[in-house]
């Protein structure tokens, strides 16, 4: 059997081993948060009751009546209300994260453009990158309210000031002899940009993505925890107040399946876009994304 | 000219960075003086400083939202001890585990599925879990603040262990130093650069997602103050917790990478 193989094996066996761990906590400790809702509730209550209890958050549509409009709770409201709210968590994310990729690269690009304004703007940048994001979410809902543009903008913010500092960096950190080999060729400024810059940076910048997804996804739920009416995030902090730790741990586990599936997506991405680089050197520097 | 550039590069802080740092100041009191956002979304400089000076070491303004008499400085401590004590438990188990699942490939096998689940869940998922089993106290903080720092630091340490030149093992086995002396010479000396930059980001997230965490529930703190004086709509104290905790956190950066620096001292620096 290949290395690779036999270590895919272990981590999966890993996984079913914490799954079956919980399992067992379930059982040994039958403790309840709220009268009928257990504190570490068992596979077959998750997939069962607690799924369908997800039904709550259907707003009703497409021939399935809302709870709230005195229908019953059905696997497919369920699931449409899973799908709903996927869908608005996914819309805020993306939105801001596009949003936060596109300002972040075209500033840092801008002020790359020479080495004077790239000095003024190192220190700031480090300071702000130091700043503590997620306890700027109260300023954003005065700015904008619990709004779909407040949380886009955001995470967008979030986002932006890493990607911002990431670019500066890593036009910075592009070798001298690419630059001064495109220099003699002739190359004027935009054209070294374009041919010579974009594409050596890239591999820095991984790093920076990978980081971005991460906080994209802790700035989306944060400001969904603070006074959204839909989303994943909205569901979990709903849960919460009411005690049920099963809801919060499904859509926990939704959560973590897609953020599991951008990692993959964007790794699978990236490697194409380092083809032409040593494999060692193109390996993502995967870290930090809280 | 070359002069000149050695000099500016010998000083601890480029001027033109201060220039730079200053401008964004003078924006933000532009922005404020001239009305382009109104005093209630952007609060000026100056307000924002005597808020903070005047709520510092006791304020019966903050008092009044139970928030203690220790002024901002009392709920920061309440902050920094909870980051500080945190990433204290987070360095002695993720440099541990780090290193031991960069050695011993079976435990990595164990080890990396747990912490790669833990790395890439959105950690703010777990912050409501952590309210209900422990409740509002500062164990549920200092929980998630774990679970968060863990994650890097034993990322880190695992992949400094494993690019650990392997010359320097075989190295300290020639003169003769037994396995302790190995992990303690060789191992944590030689990984000690790049462990130190995962707790550098560790702690430089940890500052947020404490705030945040208290924001959701506790008994003091800043996060707490940024919730009460936000739901006031006092944008002007929101402004000095949020200035204050952020010059904690860049005070910190500076003071922990320039002790990282003294640490590592023998390190071969590179001439740029």
């Amino acid at each position: 059997m290949k290395r690779t193989t036999a270590h895919r094996l272990t981590s999966f066996g890993v996984l079913v081993v914490l799954a079956a761990l919980w399992q067992l906590a379930s059982i040994l400790m039958p403790y309840e948060s709220v009268p009928g809702e257990p504190m570490i509730p068992g596979w077959q209550i998750l997939v069962t009751r607690t799924f369908l209890s997800l039904a709550d958050y259907w707003q009703g549509g497409l021939g399935v009546p809302s709870v709230a409009q005195g229908g019953p709770r059905t696997y497919a409201g369920a699931a449409l209300a899973v799908l709903s709210n996927s869908w608005d968590t996914s819309l805020r994310l993306f939105t801001g994260l596009t949003l936060g990729v596109a300002v972040g690269l075209v500033a840092g690009l801008a002020v790359s453009w020479s080495k004077w304004s790239r000095r003024i703007v190192a220190l700031p940048a480090q300071i702000i990158r130091t700043f503590p994001m997620l306890a700027l979410i109260p300023m954003f809902q005065l700015w904008f309210g619990a709004t779909f543009l407040g949380m886009a903008l955001f995470v967008a913010f979030a986002v932006g000031v890493i990607f911002f500092t990431g670019t500066v960096n890593a036009v910075g950190n592009v070798s001298d002899i690419h630059v001064d080999y495109a220099r003699t060729q002739g190359a004027s400024r935009i054209q070294i940009y374009r041919s010579v810059i974009l594409p050596a940076m890239f591999p820095e910048l991984r790093s920076s993505i990978l980081l971005s997804l991460g906080t994209a996804w802790t700035a989306v739920i944060a400001a969904e925890f603070l006074g959204a009416q839909t989303g994943l995030g909205q569901i979990i902090v709903f849960a919460q107040y009411f005690g049920y730790v099963g809801r919060m741990f499904l859509v926990a586990l939704f959560l973590l399946f897609y953020a599991a599936i951008t990692y993959a997506l964007f790794e699978r991405a990236s490697r194409r876009l380092t083809e032409w680089m040593p494999r060692e050197l193109a390996t993502p520097d995967r870290y930090g994304a809280p | 000219m070359a002069r000149t550039s050695l000099s500016v590069a010998r000083l601890p802080v480029d001027p033109l960075g201060i220039i730079g740092l200053l401008a964004l100041v003078a924006l933000w009191w532009g922005l404020s003086q001239f009305h382009f956002l109104s005093r209630l979304a952007l609060p000026p400089p100056a307000g924002v400083a005597a808020a903070i000076t005047q709520n510092f070491f006791s304020s019966s303004y903050l008092a009044n939202y139970h928030l203690g008499y220790g002024g901002l400085a009392g709920n920061l401590a309440y902050t920094i001890s909870n980051v500080v004590v945190a990433l204290a438990v987070s360095c002695v188990v993720g440099v541990a585990l780090g290193f031991a699942s960069a050695r011993v490939e079976l435990f990595r096998a164990f080890a990396d599925p747990i912490m790669l689940t833990a790395g890439t869940i959105p950690i703010l998922v777990t912050a409501p879990f952590f309210l209900i089993w422990f409740g509002t106290s500062r164990s549920a903080q200092i929980a998630l603040l774990i679970l968060f720092d863990v994650t890097i630091v034993y990322l880190f340490a695992q992949r400094a262990a494993a690019n650990l030149d392997p010359t320097y093992v075989a190295a300290g086995r020639t003169l003769g130093a037994g396995p302790m002396r190995i992990v303690s010479d060789v191992y944590l000396k030689g990984a000690l650069p790049e462990v130190f930059g995962g707790i550098r980001i560790a702690l430089a997230g940890a500052w947020g997602l404490e705030a945040f965490s208290e924001l959701l529930g506790a008994p003091k703190g800043v996060g707490r103050v940024i919730q009460a004086m936000a739901a006031e709509m006092d944008s002007q104290m929101v402004f000095a917790a949020i200035m204050t905790l952020a010059a904690v956190a860049v005070a910190f950066d500076v003071a922990i990478g320039g002790a990282f620096d003294f640490i590592t001292r023998w390190r071969r620096r590179a001439r740029l």
